[in-house]
């Protein structure tokens, strides 16, 4: 078994090296580094699954000479459920890159972008199996630089530098955060070892817990993009190339879920109240706001990666819960939220990489990310539009697509707060649980505007006219994914004692899973509701199937007839006038105008009269609060205490020589006096 | 050599390396200040010669005689091959007067004094007088490096911030091993080699070797 996973790490290596013996010819090199991660992908694939379905741990130690304790890498349940997501993602990724990077070659180094998508998912493959702070925080690492040499992988762009930028700045502040909490740890534990952590948990007094807690919270809430902390996500994710945005979105984000998960259920111990309400403040905050930036979206990448943050949000409402009833101790209903939390990250990774890879498809088609250039794609892009719709139906939690199955649990979670003993929480949570489905909705909406504008209609540019398909293997990769929306949906009732698997070696606590599903329903654990997606999913395929026969019957078989559209007695219908993503979005701004604080402009060019008009210019924005009122003020000051410092530097080497010299003189008088 | 004549030799060598620091400080010409570097590298010489006589490390020698050959020879005359080649003045610019440079100096043998003065490191240690020079002749070489403007200056004390280092590694560790020792010396001889290319191409790219002129790298 184990063997599995040495190849997948031995393949990837492979796969980031060998890349390089052909630099020459990007076709070669395309194939042989992209083709040796999918057969890594898929190794790693067996691997975790094996693991998941047997059960039995793998662990490997390498002592080194290092003074930080032995390399330690542990496959447990737990970790080798991130395993497979990785895995899974990274094989439909790898194999849409196949087709997708054709269009890279011949103006960018194809070998260079294999060495690091290689190394990215190596990185993250460590990342969740290593058991040791110091080489955690090396791999958490190593996979920060290799995304953002990803992510400017297109450096030609100034938007795409800036953004890289900026991402290595946020990630770093991250990664600060998260070396802090684990210092604080080391100090209290006296080693790196992840089970010395777990050891000394008892121990740890309540005031280090918080502390440690807190830097945890914002150094993976960095990583996992939640609000306020957000601002790389949206402008990093859509500048990589399309299956490496899948993968950033898909699994990397995912990782800092791993982080907290184990920070907060083996390292700290018992937790105070307060943890999980501050958690599921975060998370509502991040689900809302993220899904109603994304909504006023016209960027379909940037679309994604703001409902990544509100993805995020959904998966840290699970966790938030199962800290409440952890603290509440109620080891069933929390073992549940912890099962709906991993479940919204399987089901997120699936879709938000198979939406991600539809809009790498619609780049590639069109050579365009702006919703509002698009239009009509289905007609020319049938598989993508195809594919993309069901990632759309997945992400608004439509059954039976898998989306439905976690954001149900999900609320079935939120929900069983009002059984709690704590009086708080039986008044919040149905709140938030009402938040939630607002949260849906206007997912729904999103997405329905995302695909309607996108792919339906007539093509609002040239180049929309002008789309090509995808090729086959960019077909198989969204395939791969579309198809696991639905396998994902009509087994959960088989995948969730596996999740419990996941759930239980985390908190070490027996969760019974007899109570949470029953053949092929689904169970709340208070009984109170139960929901089966394979008897949904035969009642809609009979109700459908149904129609359809019934209206055959009924009126015999029909010839289509296709005419032109009624266009009010006014001929010459244009592409321009149809619905825009702007003026479908309208109404939302309207209604959340408090929030979006919409400014327009409109620019008017005329001749002397209003009739004889030339030229019209309108532009709208919306205003991120966050950007404006935390960031730019910090910006603005770290550049002010940067001008303020540049005074120092002078660039006479006797003065820099002289700065060393009194520093010297001065700690060698505070001290080396005489005692 | 019996143990009241090696106190007084060390005592003696010890004064007069002091005073060769302050030659090199106060030496208004260039070729004067490398002349001292000569003496003080000499001095330091013969003072490791007799440490390892008095304490029987008979390996010091060799590193006694490498600072005699390489530090008292060789390399002031390559100094004195730099300044022939270049061309340049024989003044010492510096950016405060020799006056006030002394005045420093001596402030600045009171404060390693004073810093060392710390039982804890001194008494184990047999010939602690040294240690305060030591620190003395580092402080000397960064006062050189930050008040004078040619860049020969500050290779000049770069020099002796290395001297007053390896004095204090002699007389804490009555030598290191061999193999470290000529390491170091090596090290030094590659360094000035390449100090003096620089010094060089410095020329070339400023058409002087005035450390001011390299401001315009700032960024």
């Amino acid at each position: 078994m184990a063997l599995f996973f040495y190849a997948q790490i031995l393949l990837h290596i492979l796969g980031g090296i060998a890349g390089f013996l052909f630099e020459q010819h990007g076709e070669k090199a395309n194939r042989l580094t992209h083709g040796l991660a999918v057969l890594a992908s898929a190794a790693g694939i067996l691997f975790s699954l094996g693991i998941l379905l047997i059960g039995k741990p793998w662990a490997l130690e390498w002592q080194g000479s290092f003074p930080v304790g032995a390399l330690r890498f542990v496959a447990n349940p737990f970790s080798a459920f991130f395993l497979l997501i990785i895995s899974f993602l990274s094989l439909a990724a790898s194999i849409f890159a196949i087709g997708y990077t054709r269009e890279f070659q011949g103006k960018k180094n194809i070998a260079l972008l294999g060495f690091f998508y290689n190394f990215f998912i190596l990185a993250m493959l460590f990342v969740v199996t290593v058991q040791n702070a110091f080489y955690f925080l090396f791999f958490w690492e190593l996979m920060s630089l290799t995304s953002y040499f990803l992510v400017i992988f297109e450096h030609e762009r100034p938007e795409t530098r800036s953004a890289g930028t900026l991402y290595l700045i946020m990630t770093h502040v991250g990664t600060a955060f998260i070396t802090a909490a684990f210092l604080l740890l080391f100090i209290h534990a006296g080693s790196f070892s992840f089970d010395a952590f777990r050891e000394a948990a008892s121990t740890l007094s309540p005031v280090l817990k918080n502390v440690i807690f807190l830097a945890a919270l914002i150094g993976f809430g960095t990583k996992a993009g939640v609000i306020p902390l957000h601002i790389w996500l949206p402008r990093a994710h859509p500048q990589a190339p399309s299956h490496v945005s899948a993968l950033m979105s898909g699994v990397m984000i995912k990782t800092a879920v791993y982080g907290l998960l184990v920070f907060l259920f083996n390292f700290l111990g018992e937790t105070p109240g307060w943890w999980g309400h501050v958690m599921l403040a975060v998370a509502i905050l991040s689900t809302l706001l993220g899904i109603l930036y994304a909504l006023m979206e016209n960027d379909l990448k940037r679309l994604l990666a703001f409902s990544s943050i509100e993805n995020m949000g959904i998966i840290l409402l699970g966790v938030g819960m199962a800290l409440v009833f952890r603290t509440l101790h109620q080891p069933l209903y929390a073992g549940f939220a912890l099962i709906a939390a991993l479940y919204h990250v399987i089901n997120h990774a699936i879709f938000k990489g198979l939406l991600f890879l539809g809009a790498g498809s619609v780049l590639s088609g069109t050579h365009t990310r702006n919703i509002e250039g698009l239009g009509g794609l289905i007609r020319r892009m049938p598989w993508t539009a195809s594919f993309f719709l069901v990632g759309a139906m997945a992400i608004a939690a439509l059954p039976p697509l898998n989306g439905f199955i976690s954001e149900w649990l999900t609320f079935i979670a939120l929900l069983l707060g009002c059984e709690s003993v704590s009086p708080a929480m039986r008044f919040f949570s149905p709140l938030l649980a009402a938040l939630l489905g607002l949260a849906g909705a206007l997912a729904a909406t999103c997405f329905v505007k995302a695909f309607g504008i996108s792919f339906l209609g007539k093509p609002r540019s040239e180049r929309a006219a002008h789309a090509h398909e995808a090729g086959g293997f960019m077909k198989v990769g969204m395939g791969i994914l579309a198809a696991s929306c639905f396998g994902l949906a009509l087994t959960a009732p088989w995948i969730l004692p596996m999740l419990g698997e996941a759930a239980k070696t985390l908190s070490a606590t027996d969760i019974s899973m007899t109570g949470l599903t029953q053949k092929v329903f689904l169970m709340s654990p208070s009984g109170s509701s139960q929901f089966s997606p394979l008897l949904i999913a035969m009642i809609l395929s009979v109700f459908l199937l149904g129609t359809v026969i019934l209206l055959r019957l009924t009126f015999g078989k029909q010839h289509v007839r296709i005419g032109p559209s009624w266009d009010c007695g006014m001929p010459g219908l244009e592409p321009r006038m149809q619905y825009t993503a702007t003026g479908y979005s309208k109404p939302l701004r309207r209604i959340f105008s408090f929030l979006y604080q919409p400014t327009r402009r409109v620019e008017l060019e005329d001749e002397g009269h209003a009739m004889l008009r030339t030229a019209q210019r309108f532009e709208s924005k919306i205003t991120h609060h966050v950007d404006e009122w935390v960031y730019q003020p910090l910006s603005e000051l770290v550049v002010d205490l940067s001008r303020k410092a540049k005074q120092i530097q002078t660039g006479h080497i006797q003065l820099y020589l002289s700065y060393i010299f009194i520093t010297l003189i001065l700690l060698l008088l505070f001290f080396g006096g005489r005692s | 050599m019996s143990p009241e004549l090696a106190a007084s030799a060390i005592h003696f060598l010890g004064m007069m390396l002091l005073i060769a620091s302050f030659w090199i400080l106060t030496s208004s010409q260039i070729g004067m200040s490398i002349r001292a570097y000569a003496a003080h590298s000499f001095l330091l010489a013969l003072i490791t010669a007799v440490i390892a006589v008095t304490n029987h490390v008979e390996h010091l020698l060799v590193p006694a005689l490498l600072t005699l050959v390489l530090k008292t020879i060789v390399i002031p005359n390559v100094f004195f091959r730099i300044i022939r080649r270049l061309g340049i003045r024989k003044e010492v610019e510096s950016y405060i007067n020799i006056p006030f440079s002394l005045l420093l100096a001596v402030l600045l043998v009171f404060v390693s004094f004073y810093v060392t003065g710390d039982d804890k490191i001194l008494k184990p240690v047999a010939f602690s007088e040294f240690i305060p020079l030591a620190i003395s002749t580092v402080f000397f070489g960064m006062l050189m490096m930050t008040t004078r403007k040619k860049a020969i200056n500050q290779v000049l004390g770069l020099l002796l911030i290395e001297n007053g280092l390896f004095l204090m590694a002699i007389t804490m560790t009555f030598g290191m091993p061999l193999l470290v020792e000529m390491g170091i010396f090596f090290d030094v001889l590659v360094a000035v080699m390449i100090m003096g290319i620089f010094v060089f191409k410095i020329r070339d790219a400023f058409e002087s070797i005035d450390a001011d002129d390299m401001t315009v790298l700032k960024g």
